[in-house]
């Protein structure tokens, strides 16, 4: 069980209450010229809020994204089965892939591409050598219904992640059975009585509604088998594994014991790395790097597969420090991380293997610390031909600050002049941005940031010097000074919305709901217990799962209630 | 790609017992047979529509560019129709097709600029403001209006709409806030989907594939679910959910008619499958070669009346892409580079030449006594005028095609009082058959066509 000293609760508490003071006044309205908070040298320990005072997210009715829509049809039907190259594409909302699929539909065109994906798929199934995965029933007649219903029985549950009601069945039996008797041929109707459960909401969407609580709280309580969805689907981004549907069968993530056991055990497992691959890349938007694109007579060791290494190097740092149990703070200035041959020669240091991927330490003289000396940060969040001090101060801000920065004014000429003998260098071009007052209130956030990691170029590589003039990356960070990148990387490090930022994230990604400002208190109940874990990140994916924000859903307000229903087949 | 010349119809009907095109069908490796249409059923005697009395359909197509162009350059000289204008620099490469556009200036997108680039694409394509929930979080307040239109025109073509792009991210074509149509933007995945299985091209008198009546048995079992599933949603997820299951249901209607015969069309046949999609070269995307590729593409699939409705979103708003050889990326060209910007105007150029290719490919299907495009009203625009300024004032429209005799065409049309952009929206809709009494709201909102562009 987790325990938590008491001593090391209250240390967490004062610098909550530090980060909360801030966090109210400083980030969450525009950048209109207010000004900086008020120094409070004490501030009053913050206590936890009540679990009643909590506003719960509502539940989102996510659809499948691509990924989880593969890794679910792979991880129940076998890793050799191909799955459909294109399928509905993801959304995003203000950024975020798992938001989207909480306000997403199908296009016309994703209905079409449903239907041949599931034909695709079932018709790979019914071949003779993988017919086993299906049943071991060996069908006497094209409409024997004892193997339709055998196939159902196996499959259903799997793929609707709740068991198969008795009404439902026999429709899908019925189907299997007309089409198998016109086909004469039962295997032709086991392919489309399976093609029709993989064309169904009961796959494509996820339904975890919860049912109300009878205190009339207006809060609902998911049910084993949705919170074995909602569990298996942010832990691992796919469908929940047999020992997760037996475990919902007998009631055992009811209790938080059981629903922590589980969570354990999935953190231990390497589809564990799968699901934090998913939501990292979410929230850095590190799949953008994929299609990175730089000019190649600038930046003369851009490859292709550039963008595809500098996120495998995150993606493994990340991981290293999840999974090693590490201050996950130390993401901002670790000197640990794993490089590649390529990589490790645009970083100027002896590459840790021939081959793959291998964990380094980079050497005391080199400047890159930690995210902010990471190719894939630094070349994202530029331009194919430069370096842009806005981009990645407002990465800064707002994926690992969560800070809110306004669009510009539309109507404005938002150009900067070109390096010239008076602006030689980006700090000199930018400076309008931070003396005309109506840019400055918004790029004072972000450029000063930024600028701090002009020694990086536009993939990353380290320069001394901006084409012969010298960079000066000193500034300030929310009130502290820094000189180096190494010292922002500190300050960024020991920030008080860091933490509280990852919560956050934790939180939408994982419910599909960006949070209101109405709901920080959720944030801080659970900042409150990362901190006392010394920022364990497996141990606050353990805090938010056993609390109520992830258990209990509220129904979105125009909704109906449909809490009484028996819903055939759930509990 | 070759462009086939204007045929006259003897020498199409010389043709067709020479050429054959044969069409490989990828479910269960059955090769289907195309055959060439027979020319003489399909019209009238004058030429002037459909065998059995209905009027030659109108199409309806959207070419929408990413960040916009530079007035200076784009606005041509002389006003009027014919000789009475001039192609203007950044117009150039549209010369081919000069009597078949009109290019319309000086008018204002009249919604408030208050998201950069997408306040100026929610109101040119659906002409509403953009609805803007919370920062960072905005979307189409209502469909875009080439959905208006595919709800009208259709019903009964296999597709109602196409959307597709050489770089279009997903597209701009919205069914509703939040719902957008993806746009293809594999030249092969294109063909697939509109030549591979399931289409039947006209003269084709094989037997309905049986599985296309299995396939609508799963689809009416898949419409339960849906039903069922839908019930235990709260009302906002319910109208968001029905989307889908509306799409199901088309698709079984989409199927239930492919069981019926084709449609007789004269100029349909299938085009040459896109051996390439064209990947990025040095970091370049090729948009010349797949915008073309998909181009001819698609006018095979108007005059194969597989839809009625298409967009060609060839580059995405604010896209970075490194273009036409520039030294930068196309956003940062256009607020970065100084003076009279002379790499955005070569950008914004090769664009227009690429629409003056759409527009060719268009004008080379015969149809009745003239072309394919002469049923056409193609609305090519960006998402702001001045990209630098994101202005939404002087606002890019250009529009090409007759729309089956209702738009005139080789016309230069300019604006003396920065009318209201809807007004183009609005002859639009109802060139197509929409009665419509007025388009828009607040301050967007207008009763008046822009009469001077109609016929």
């Amino acid at each position: 069980m987790f325990e938590t000293s008491s001593r090391r609760r209250k240390r967490a508490l004062e610098s909550i209450a530090l980060s909360f003071v801030l966090f109210t006044f400083g980030a969450t309205s525009g950048c209109g010229g207010e000004k900086s908070p008020e120094d409070t040298t004490q501030p009053e320990a913050v206590e936890q809020p009540a679990e009643a005072d909590l506003e719960i997210p509502a539940a989102s009715v996510p659809r499948l994204t691509a990924a989880q829509y593969r890794n679910s049809v792979q991880d129940i039907f076998g890793e050799d089965i191909i799955t459909p190259p294109t399928l509905e594409p993801d959304i995003e909302s203000g950024g975020f892939t798992a938001i989207g699929a909480g306000i997403s539909t199908v296009s016309p065109r994703g209905v079409e591409l449903y239907e041949e994906g599931a034909y695709a798929i079932s018709v790979q199934l019914v071949a003779e050598d993988k017919r086993e995965r299906l049943t071991d029933c060996a069908p006497f007649s094209p409409q024997d219904e004892d193997c339709f219903e055998a196939i159902v029985d196996r499959i259903g549950p799997r793929l609707f992640r709740r068991p198969i009601g008795g009404e439902e069945r026999a429709k899908y039996v019925a189907l299997g059975k007309k089409i198998g008797g016109e086909a004469n041929d039962f295997w032709v109707g086991a392919r489309y009585m399976l093609a029709a459960m993989l064309q169904s909401p009961n796959f494509l969407w996820r339904g975890e509604l919860g049912t109300p609580k009878a205190d009339s709280s207006g809060r609902r309580t998911l049910n084993n088998y949705e919170l074995a969805s909602r569990l298996s689907f942010f832990l691992w981004n796919t469908t929940p594994d047999d020992a997760l549907l037996e475990a919902a069968r007998e009631g055992e993530l009811s209790t938080s014991k059981g629903l922590e056991e589980h969570t354990r055990r999935m953190l231990e497992d390497d589809r564990a790395k799968v699901g934090m691959r998913a939501f990292f890349s979410d929230i850095f938007d590190l799949d953008a790097l994929l299609e990175l694109t730089k000019d190649p007579t600038i930046y003369k060791v851009y490859s292709p597969e550039l963008g595809l290494w500098a996120r495998e190097q995150t993606l493994l740092t990340i991981e290293d420090l999840i999974f090693e149990d590490q201050d996950f703070r130390t993401l901002m200035n670790t000197r640990e991380t794993y490089l590649n041959r390529k990589l490790a020669s645009m970083y100027g240091v002896v590459s840790p293997t021939r081959e793959g991927f291998a964990r380094t330490t980079l050497p005391e003289d080199s400047q890159r610390f930690g995210l902010i000396g990471h190719a894939s940060v630094l070349s994202l969040y530029s331009h194919p031909v430069s370096t842009s001090a806005t981009l990645r101060g407002k990465f800064i801000r707002e994926r690992l600050l969560c800070d809110i920065i306004p669009s510009p004014p539309a109507d404005v000429d938002t150009s900067i002049p070109e390096p010239s003998g008076e602006t030689p260098t980006l700090r000199d071009r930018v400076a309008e941005h931070l003396e005309n007052p109506s840019c400055a209130g918004c790029h004072n956030k972000m450029d000063p940031i930024g600028l701090a990691l002009e020694n990086f170029d536009g993939v990353g590589v380290w320069r001394e010097d901006d084409d012969g003039h010298a960079i000066d990356p000193s500034g300030n960070l929310d009130g502290e000074d820094f000189t180096t990148p190494a010292e922002l990387a500190d300050l960024l490090t020991n920030h008080p919305r860091l933490t509280r930022c990852m919560v956050q994230h934790a939180i939408q990604y994982s419910t599909g709901n960006r949070l209101t400002p109405a709901q920080q208190p959720l944030i801080t109940y659970l900042d409150i217990e990362f901190a006392a874990s010394e920022f364990r990140f497996k141990e606050l994916i353990v805090a938010l799962v056993l609390s109520p924000i992830f258990r209990e859903t509220t129904a979105p307000s125009d909704d109906i209630d449909h809490g009484a229903d028996a819903e055939e087949g759930e509990e | 790609m070759a462009q086939t010349p204007k045929k006259g119809r003897s020498e199409m009907k010389k043709n067709k017992t020479t050429r054959r095109a044969f069409l490989r069908g990828v479910l269960g490796g059955a090769a289907v047979t195309v055959a060439l249409p027979m020319l003489d059923l399909f019209l009238d005697d004058n030429g002037e529509a459909l065998a059995d009395g209905s009027a030659l359909p109108r199409r309806f197509g959207i070419y929408y560019w990413g960040n916009g162009m530079i007035p200076d350059r784009w606005t041509p000289e002389g006003t009027g129709m014919g000789d009475a204008w001039k192609l203007s620099p950044e117009l150039a490469l549209l010369e081919p097709v000069k009597d078949d556009i009109t290019v319309i200036t000086g008018m204002s997108v009249k919604a408030q600029n208050i998201e950069p680039h997408w306040s100026g694409i929610a109101a040119i394509l659906s002409g509403v403001p953009l609805l803007h929930r919370s920062q960072q979080d905005y979307t189409f307040a209502a469909p875009s209006i080439d959905q208006l239109i595919a709800d009208e025109v259709g019903k009964n073509t296999r597709f109602p709409s196409l959307e597709l792009g050489a770089q279009p991210r997903l597209g701009l074509s919205h069914r509703g806030p939040d719902q957008i149509n993806p746009a293809e933007d594999s030249p092969q995945r294109l063909f697939e989907r509109i030549f591979g299985v399931g289409f039947r091209a006209p003269g084709d008198n094989s037997e309905p594939d049986p599985s296309i009546g299995w396939r609508r048995s799963v689809l009416d079992v898949v419409k339960e679910d849906n039903e069922r599933f839908k019930k235990k949603l709260g009302a906002r997820d319910r109208i968001r959910l029905e989307q889908h299951f509306e799409g199901v249901r088309a698709l079984e209607l989409r199927l239930a008619r492919l069981q019926e015969d084709p449609p007789q069309l004269a100029a349909c046949s299938v085009p040459e499958m896109p051996t390439s999609d064209f990947p990025d070269i040095d970091g370049r995307p090729q948009l010349k070669a797949k915008n073309r590729a998909m181009c001819d593409v698609l006018a095979l699939a108007l005059a194969c009346d597989q839809t009625r409705v298409f967009s060609n979103f060839i580059t995405w708003p604010l896209n970075n892409l490194l273009l036409a050889q520039t030294s930068g990326g196309h956003h940062q060209l256009t607020h970065d580079e100084p003076g009279d910007q002379p790499q955005v105007d070569t950008i914004v150029t090769e664009l227009m030449g690429e629409l003056s290719y759409m527009i060719q490919a268009l004008r080379n299907i015969p149809e009745g006594e003239g072309t394919l495009l002469d049923n056409c009203a193609v609305f090519a625009t960006s998402d702001v005028s001045l990209g630098k300024t994101h202005s939404l004032d002087e606002f890019p429209i250009i529009l090409a095609g007759g729309a089956g005799g209702k738009l005139k065409t080789g016309m230069h049309y300019r604006s003396a009082a920065r009318e209201n952009a809807n007004k183009v929206l609005l002859t639009l809709l109802r060139a197509m058959g929409l009665q419509l009494a007025e388009f828009g709201v607040d301050e967007t909102y207008t009763q008046d066509g822009l009469t001077a562009v109609e016929a």
